[in-house]
């Protein structure tokens, strides 16, 4: 009986342990990630990035490569956003807001290339974070930002596609209104609709509620997601896609984007249950993401697995460590800081893809808003 | 006998000679040349036997096979076509965002279900085709194939006994002015 009590005793303080560590490593790489992009801001608030990205990219379009700027900062920004505040974090908030509101919006880059999307869903997350902040609410900020949401939104819904959803090419039809969709940008585009609801401002409902339907229309039997807006969705067998090992990311982000709906009161199949399991799945297969990080060209890995899901993945699973109650939430937080820390770069950077203008930025600010809101998740 | 006489004489047999070993050796070039045509003609008979044995006992029902799965996935892929139609229509009407691009995909989807409509219809084509003009025309060039190949072999039979027989005679002939040569040298 002793000896039960002293392994059981053992096991518990063993667990303690790792937990401390992991918050340590945490803290340390948000520190990191966090110095790094500072110093990638720029004096225009927005970020210095490669300053000729066309002689380096897969796409030498300047209006594509500018839209994944515009996201990058963005992403930046609510890392930032996600940290306890500050004077100098403040201050840097305050211009990477000002950038977003007052940079040009970005332009459709090519009759097939629709990157521009990409721009709108998160300047709009940013956006929403940014008038829940309150030192853009003390600085007199809110009116602006909210006038700058509301011109995104109106962007936004113009490429809607007519399944329901969004993405980021148009070679399907080359139409002004795209018809391909994925669920996973779908997913990014309601999560801003929901938060800019939720500050009360005015969103088309109906197309929320659309992409909402659209998201729960992709949800596949085994928790999965497909990775397009099909028209009869259905698991792919083998090495497909369209099931979990290829969609480990994509549910995250799913998964997340329909529990904050059913939050607000729309009907979705997602709640802590649903949550678990994804995340579940998410480090029972992390082995695909970890091959496919890194890979220089896309979907070469197994199951068409991308070096760039890796980082928006766990930035959703990141988000989605704070609905679980938290001990569960604690379950998974070692692991999670570990996928992440791993790959922090000597310099702070992350990466995951290379993309010769925004691949550490995007990695670092992932990577560090995907730690602040795991360590979050057990502060509770 | 003068010594020139004897002269053009050992001249006469040497030459006759030299005709007859020349003789000789185009006999045993043609008798190889003859041995690899009839070996190429028979192997030739062979295969065509052979196209027309599988053909008869199972290209013909393999073939109407191949072309009923033909037919049977056109219509596959038709009706599939049909039915994300529907699906497709039914999203575009339950979203209600309908714009020009949905149009645009309701039309090429419509073009796309004629297109294979007449994939269906050509599939059934080549079934009647078949069974019509396709076989009989298959099953003619086989049976030809064969009667071909053993005119071949008969042809080439008889024009190797005759070239065969030809130049024995050449041989035989040599050989004689080589003896008449040889008695008179003698007698002399």
């Amino acid at each position: 009986m002793n000896s039960l009590i002293a392994v059981t005793l053992l096991c518990c303080s063993s667990q303690a342990q790792q937990l401390e560590a992991a918050e340590q490593s945490c803290q340390t790489a948000i520190d990191r990630g966090t110095n790094f992009l500072y110093r990638q801001q720029a004096d225009n608030g927005g970020f210095s990035l490669n300053t000729d990205p066309t002689l380096h990219d897969v796409w030498a379009n300047s209006e594509a490569n500018r839209s994944w700027h515009i996201a990058t900062t963005s992403i930046a920004a609510m890392a930032w956003m996600a940290q306890p505040r500050e004077a100098t974090r403040d201050s840097r908030i305050g211009r990477v807001i000002d950038y977003l509101c007052n940079s040009p919006l970005a332009k459709r880059p090519d009759d097939w290339d629709t990157d521009n999307t990409w721009a709108y869903v998160y300047s709009l997350c940013a956006l929403t974070r940014a008038a829940n902040h309150e030192y853009i609410k003390s600085t007199k900020r809110s009116a602006a930002v909210k006038r700058r949401a509301k011109l995104v939104m109106q962007e936004l819904y113009k490429y809607q596609s007519p399944m329901g959803g969004w993405a980021y090419y148009a070679d399907e039809t080359k139409a002004v209104t795209p018809n391909w969709a994925t669920s996973f940008q779908t997913a990014v585009a309601v999560i801003g609709l929901l938060e800019a609801k939720k500050l009360g401002w005015a969103v088309d409902e109906h197309r929320l509620q659309v992409a909402i339907d659209t998201l729960i229309h992709c949800r596949l039997p085994d928790g999965s997601y497909t990775y397009s807006v099909e028209i009869i969705p259905r698991v792919d067998v083998g090495t497909g896609i369209d099931n979990v090992k290829g969609g480990l990311s994509r549910i995250q982000s799913c998964n997340y984007a329909l529990f904050l709906a059913k939050q607000m009161g729309y009907e979705t199949p997602i709640g802590e249950k649903q949550i678990k399991e994804g995340l579940q799945h998410f480090f029972a297969q992390h082995h695909y993401l970890d091959i496919a990080r890194g890979r220089p060209l896309p979907h070469e890995a197994f199951h068409y697995n991308s070096g760039y899901f890796y980082f928006f993945g766990h930035y959703y699973a990141g988000l989605l460590l704070g609905v679980l109650p938290v001990e569960d939430a604690k379950s998974f937080f070692p692991a999670y800081v570990d996928s992440v820390v791993k790959t922090q770069h000597d310099d702070g950077s992350m990466l995951d893809f290379f993309f010769s203008a925004t691949g550490k930025e995007y990695g670092a600010a992932f990577g560090v808003a995907g730690l602040c809101h795991a360590r979050d998740s057990i502060k509770r | 006998m003068c010594c020139c006489q004897s002269l053009f004489a050992q001249n006469d047999t040497d030459l006759t000679l030299s005709d007859l070993r020349h003789a000789e050796l185009r006999m045993t070039a043609l008798v190889n040349s003859h041995s690899l045509e009839m070996h190429d003609a028979r192997n030739s008979l062979a295969v065509a036997e052979y196209d027309l044995a599988v053909f008869n006992s199972f290209g013909q029902s393999e073939t109407a096979k191949t072309l009923a799965l033909d037919l049977f996935l056109e219509q596959d892929a038709l009706s599939d076509a049909i039915e994300e139609l529907e699906q497709l229509k039914i999203m575009y009407d339950r979203n209600n965002l309908a714009d020009v691009t949905a149009q645009m995909v309701l039309d090429r989807a419509e073009r796309s279900l004629l297109r294979q409509q007449i994939s269906v219809e050509l599939a059934q084509t080549a079934i009647a085709k078949w069974e019509q003009f396709g076989m009989i025309h298959q099953q003619r060039e086989l049976n030809d194939a064969v009667t071909s190949a053993k005119l071949n072999l008969a042809y080439l039979e008889a024009e190797h006994v005759s070239s065969r027989f030809e130049l024995n005679r050449e041989i035989d002939d040599i050989k004689l002015a080589l003896a008449e040569i040889r008695a008179e040298t003698n007698n002399e």
